[in-house]
């Protein structure tokens, strides 16, 4: 009867992650708004949307937090990604 | 440059409007490369006649085959600073190796960075550290093969030691088409005006590859809100060192003027 066990383990782990997808859409969203609010005012400060300095000061601040399993360059790439479509969500 | 002018067209309701920057166009024209003094000042006296404000021209040139033309070198700067002076116009040329570029920065109004040294990062810090004091103008071309967020990142380079007068140069892309030399990728105008508060170029003569298509991608350049365009132009395109089949003629050069200077005027601007 492992074969069950190991189900219910892979659902309950399943549940844990679609919790977890929830919060992550909301923090997401959450970051957006923040990301908006900056573009709207950049222009006003004569600054670009896109910030080579700070993206790179955003990724090196998470991952000296990383405790893993996710390695650096996962995040890295994770992160690029959300830096892009915050760039690209229109106003 | 951060203030938005109204232009005369609408925008579209609920979308930001892109296409202004300043109510000017700037018109970086002139033959592909500094052959002569007599070549050089015929192109200028016609770009002054015309009220222009700056001239280009190559003395360092980055040749696919290393047994074309390479340029005229300091001569060549030489040419251009004496047709620049003789005739009130700001001269641009391109550097090509940062062991050249005090020279050039001496004899030059304005620093080009061409599509193949758009990755040369030592080259980039160099003529940053060059243009820091004087704030010369630098146009930087995007690479044959370059992002927009790799372009836009490595701009960093030019601007970090203090000079902000740094011009982005779209001039088209290697892709499959051939038909063109190469793909203008023209979304790159209003994605600069999104993501950058730098002014960007629009070279409608290399992606061209001939001089009849150059017309239509000026247009579209405008229209996109371009904040200058460069334009390849040469008393005897025929007969040119480099590029002869883009090269427009004196008297088409003036024609096509004269037809940008209605379309930037539909937008409350004017071509300088």
């Amino acid at each position: 009867m492992t074969d069950d066990k190991n189900l219910r383990e892979i659902e309950q782990h399943r549940e844990a992650i679609d919790a977890l997808d929830k919060q992550i859409v909301a923090l997401l969203n959450e970051r957006q708004t923040h990301a908006l609010a900056i573009r709207a005012l950049k222009p006003s400060m004569h600054m670009g949307l896109f910030d080579a300095k700070r993206e790179e000061q955003i990724v090196d601040a998470l991952l000296a937090e990383n405790q893993g399993p996710l390695y650096s360059d996962n995040l890295r790439e994770i992160y690029a990604v959300i830096l892009k479509v915050s760039k690209e969500v229109p106003a | 440059m951060s203030e938005l002018k109204p232009s005369p067209l609408k925008g579209i309701s609920d979308l930001p409007y892109y296409g202004t920057r300043g109510d000017t166009i700037t018109l970086f024209a002139g033959p592909c490369s500094v052959e002569s003094q007599e070549q050089f000042d015929e192109v200028a006296q016609c770009i002054a006649d015309e009220g222009l404000t700056w001239i280009r021209g190559g003395a360092f040139k980055p040749r696919t085959n290393p047994h074309s033309f390479q340029g005229l070198g300091e001569q060549g700067l030489q040419i251009m600073a004496r047709a620049g002076e003789a005739y009130g116009l700001k001269t641009l040329t391109e550097v090509m190796d940062s062991a050249h570029c005090p020279m050039v920065h001496e004899y030059a109004d304005g620093l080009q960075v061409g599509a193949r040294n758009c990755q040369n990062y030592s080259l980039l810090a160099t003529i940053g550290k060059a243009t820091a004091q004087s704030r010369k103008m630098v146009l930087y071309k995007r690479g044959l093969a370059s992002t927009i967020a790799e372009w836009l990142a490595a701009a960093d380079y030019l601007t970090q030691d203090g000079n902000d007068n740094v011009v982005l140069c779209e001039r088209g892309l290697r892709t499959f088409e051939t038909a063109t030399r190469f793909t203008l990728d023209i979304a790159a105008v209003p994605l600069v005006h999104k993501q950058s508060m730098l002014p960007i170029c629009v070279d409608v003569s290399h992606p061209a590859g001939v001089r009849d298509l150059v017309p239509s991608l000026a247009r579209a350049a405008i229209a996109a809100g371009c904040d200058s365009l460069m334009v390849e132009v040469h008393p005897d395109p025929q007969h040119a060192k480099s590029d002869a089949a883009q090269q427009l003629t004196l008297p088409q050069f003036r024609e096509l003027v004269a037809d940008l200077r209605q379309i930037a005027a539909v937008f409350g601007k004017t071509i300088v």
